[in-house]
């Protein structure tokens, strides 16, 4: 077979004489029964989230919850400026700065704050749509590291005159991968090749690519959250 | 290649029909990536563990099998040190060897000696030929699952064939 045409008729049935052989070859006797009983032990993690119009920091919802519903209560009681965390701060970006550097190191800096997400869904075209309309980038499809993650919701963050988009994404043990998504044409084809090392940024570990006119960085919620996992394949 | 499982259409599948249709071929699968009983029970089991946890967030029905050899995929490489010593072929003898007489000689050799040529090669010929020969994969659910390009794909499993021929007449 080359790349450009198709299999020929004895590589063909070498393919299938191949893939037979192999599907002989034997699976223990009682592999399906463990299975099955796997199944049965296991309850689905809950993909539902409570359905706030807000939420605090979402690497910490599920510790936080009760303070979301407290800043929920606060508002209708008028005095909602007392819990509600104040929009996050950016240091300034030095000129001849390393975009790439600066980008992780203020994305990670963003993790670490309290913030509200715009959107609580898990939906991936309900995020799409939320960050479209507010002006930030926004992958087309989610990145297949990150597909067998859960969607928590996104948000519109504003960085460095322009918008950034994260989508925040649940682990199975609860914790939050942040993935961030900014425009390209912000940064200098120079400074996107560091993007791809991984790095412990204020804490949290760090790993970004670039991708047609986006710049992706994944940040874990807490020191110990490893996303190279998550990163695309090289 | 193998008959795939009929495709998965709603209702969702429940956790018992995707075990029953797609066991044999994922725990086969994780034999060509850790080539012992032992690790790939471990790794199927831990693979539909995520499924029972997870599935139920997959949308599309179809994309099951595909999101099973993806997550097994991903297990592997969390969870092993992989870079061992491969025997290596002469890719170029393999281009010699012809096909007719390769599918005569499969036909005829233990199962177990084709699951052995086949997890011997490197990770980068052996993943897409697993998930081609095992899981029946077409070219574009291989290049979602390897997060590779569909170009790719096929140089991979061009060149990948010609080093399992190779690995085929050395065993």
């Amino acid at each position: 077979m080359s790349p450009d045409d198709t299999p020929s008729p004895q590589e063909q049935e070498f393919d299938r004489a191949f893939a037979a052989k192999l599907a002989e070859f034997p699976v223990p006797a009682d592999l399906e029964a463990k299975l099955l009983a796997l199944g049965k032990t296991v309850l689905p993690a809950e993909d539902a989230e409570p359905q706030l119009a807000e939420i605090i920091r979402p690497s910490a919802f599920k510790r936080y919850w009760p303070l979301a519903a407290a800043a929920t209560v606060a508002l209708v009681l008028g005095v909602g400026s007392l819990i509600i965390p104040s929009p996050v701060e950016f240091p300034a970006i030095a000129e001849q700065a390393d975009m790439g550097a600066i980008y992780r190191d203020h994305m990670a800096h963003f993790a670490n704050e309290r913030f509200f997400l715009d959107a609580m869904t898990d939906s991936a075209s309900e995020a799409q749509a939320s960050l479209r309309e507010s002006g930030a980038p926004v992958f087309a499809s989610v990145p297949a590291g990150l597909q067998p993650l859960g969607m928590m919701g996104c948000k519109s963050i504003d960085w460095n005159g322009g918008r950034v988009g994260l989508v925040c994404f649940t682990r199975e043990d609860g914790e939050i991968v942040h993935l961030f998504i900014a425009d390209k044409s912000g940064f200098a084809e120079a400074d996107l090749a560091s993007l791809t090392s991984l790095e412990t940024s204020r804490g949290l570990q760090t790993g970004g690519w670039s991708d047609g006119e986006y710049v992706f960085m994944l940040v874990g919620s807490e020191p110990g959250i490893e996303v190279a996992e998550y990163l695309p394949a090289v | 290649m193998p008959d795939s499982p009929e495709t998965v259409t709603s209702p969702a599948p429940d956790f018992d029909t995707v075990v029953k249709d797609y066991y044999t071929d994922i725990f086969r699968f994780a034999y060509s990536l850790v080539k012992n009983e032992p690790d790939a029970v471990d790794l199927t089991q831990q693979t539909f563990l995520k499924f029972a946890r997870k599935g139920h967030q997959i949308k599309d029905h179809s994309k099951v099998k595909s999101w099973l050899a993806t997550t097994m995929k991903r297990e592997f490489y969390n969870s092993l040190r992989r870079e061992k010593a491969h025997p290596s072929v002469e890719i170029e003898e393999a281009d010699r060897l012809d096909y007719a007489e390769d599918s005569k000689a499969v036909q005829s050799m233990d199962a177990s000696l084709a699951m052995d040529a086949l997890a011997g090669i490197e990770d980068k010929f052996r993943l897409p030929l697993s998930l081609f020969y095992i899981q029946g994969l077409t070219y574009k659910e291989i290049a979602e699952s390897l997060e590779i390009p569909i170009g790719t794909v096929m140089s991979r499993l061009s060149r990948g064939k010609d080093v399992l021929r190779a690995a085929l007449h050395v065993s």
